[in-house]
């Protein structure tokens, strides 16, 4: 039964494809209700506050580890370089996207370094053992920002001359809202594949491995939770 | 504290792919069809209750529409009045700053940008100027402030934005807040101002201007002052642990 209906919601949105005849140029897109604006406006901070954040851990661990241990340097910097670029994606679309930065950045910027050094200077793998930590918690909380922009973002399609609403074309996401789901899903990937890094890496070798990754998760969720709302 | 801080920002995601979106106000609304008319009044007969009751004869509705629009809001339709004509003039300014021929796009620092910005916006009290403090005084009122307040930080935030912000960290609050703060003295000494064009107002707002860009000047050259001497005071104990 499961398999007849999936069957004829695929052929019924197969017929939808073929009836569509507007154009992107000849729609326009319906206005994002308030709670969808306010989502994006939470997404795009805790994602700037999140990535600095990477960017700040792989500084200070790149600060104590890349004399001490020459072989660890490339897969650093390779790490640390993409977590740059992930960091300026969100700071440009801060601005563009008019979001209020985290009152907290400062405060992100010492914790980050903070942890990022401390870790490292406690062993190369205890700094493995807190990206693994820290890579779960953001590649987990990427899904889910993924699963509300696929999910709750479509809107209704109007056409521009007339302003009439486009049969077939119910509940339609806009290029804007692809282009973030798009954005969000490579870093995810990004993050995951640090995550395979740092496994490969012996950081399940990191002495009281429990406690350093479980404890940093715990930091990393509650400074996700506090750089939504402040 | 979140709700202060959510509601200073009610407008704060700009779309790109939603243009409806990011409209200020609402024209066609019912109440946005009637203060538009009242804007017309406003500079013969003020921000009062006269220029609305003019409005309601000139589109020839009936009286009991001033108490259905007032029911909407908990103030005084005359404050509603006063936001309503503040929310255009931000519209008007959006208009203008997306209009291409304007001498704005040629203009390429930011802080010239954000000076330009503000005069333009002085600009359109122009009309009303005799019954500005009137409504300044509406806006000060009590249980008024915090949706005043609310809409002088949506004008600061449109000025950093249209002049190319691009702060990331605490700047970002810093640059408003002193927009905000520069906004309002200027007003107030534009009250003061007989001069020919309001031409000493202007010369005011770039003289603010320019020391908002010297403060920001100046704190981050300390700040790199600081880094600099952090890092230089790390190498030199870790030169000397290894010479022993």
């Amino acid at each position: 039964m499961t398999f007849a209906r999936s069957l004829s919601t695929s052929s019924k949105s197969l017929a939808k494809t073929a009836k569509t005849a507007a154009k992107p140029s000849e729609i326009v897109y319906g206005p994002l209700s308030k709670a969808q604006k306010a989502y994006l406006d939470r997404v795009i901070r805790v994602d700037q506050a999140g990535e600095l954040g990477a960017n700040y851990i792989y500084r200070g661990q790149y600060m104590v580890l890349a004399a001490q241990y020459p072989h660890l340097k490339p897969v650093l910097r390779h790490m640390w370089d993409q977590e740059i670029h992930h960091h300026n994606t969100f700071n440009r679309l801060q601005t563009q996207r008019r979001v209020r930065p985290s009152l907290l950045t400062p405060f992100w910027k010492m914790g980050a370094v903070a942890i990022g050094a401390g870790t490292a200077l406690i062993g190369k793998e205890a700094a493995m053992a807190c990206t693994v930590a820290v890579e779960t918690v953001i590649g987990g909380h990427y899904n889910q920002q993924l699963r509300v922009l696929t999910n709750q973002y479509g809107v209704n399609v109007y056409d521009k001359e007339t302003g009439d609403k486009v049969a077939g074309e119910e509940l339609k996401i806009s290029p804007e809202i692809q282009e973030m789901s798009e954005t969000i899903s490579t870093f995810r990937d990004d993050e995951l594949e640090h995550l395979d890094t740092a496994v490969a890496h012996d950081a399940d070798k990191a002495v009281p491995y429990m406690l350093l990754t479980e404890g940093i998760k715990m930091v990393c969720r509650g400074a996700i939770w506090t750089a939504e709302r402040i | 504290m979140f709700r202060l801080i959510s509601r200073c920002s009610r407008r704060a995601y700009h779309s790109t792919s939603h243009p409806a979106s990011n409209i200020i106000v609402n024209k066609r609304t019912p109440q946005g069809v009637l203060f538009s008319k009242a804007l017309d009044y406003v500079p013969k007969y003020g921000f009062s209750k006269n220029s609305i009751n003019a409005a309601v004869a000139d589109l020839g509705y009936s009286d009991s529409i001033q108490s259905a629009v007032s029911a909407l809001s908990q103030h005084s339709p005359e404050y509603g009045l006063v936001l309503f004509w503040l929310q255009s003039q931000r519209q008007k300014l959006y208009d203008h700053a997306l209009n291409e021929n304007a001498d704005f796009h040629s203009i390429g620092d930011e802080y010239s940008r954000a000076a330009y910005l503000i005069k333009e916006r002085l600009g359109y009290n122009e009309p009303i100027i005799d019954h500005l403090s009137e409504a300044l005084s509406r806006l000060i009122l009590p249980y008024n402030w915090q949706l005043s307040l609310e809409e002088l930080h949506n004008l600061s935030d449109d000025i950093a934005f249209y002049a190319g912000d691009e702060s990331n960290d605490s700047a970002w609050y810093a640059k408003r807040f002193l927009l905000s703060t520069i906004y309002v003295k200027s007003e107030l000494f534009m009250l003061q101002d007989s001069s020919a064009g309001f031409e000493r107002t202007h010369a005011y707002v770039d003289e603010s201007v320019a020391a908002m860009k010297s403060m920001g000047y100046s704190y981050s050259s300390v700040e790199q002052w600081a880094m600099f001497n952090a890092i230089s005071i790390v190498n030199l104990i870790k030169s000397q642990l290894t010479r022993g």
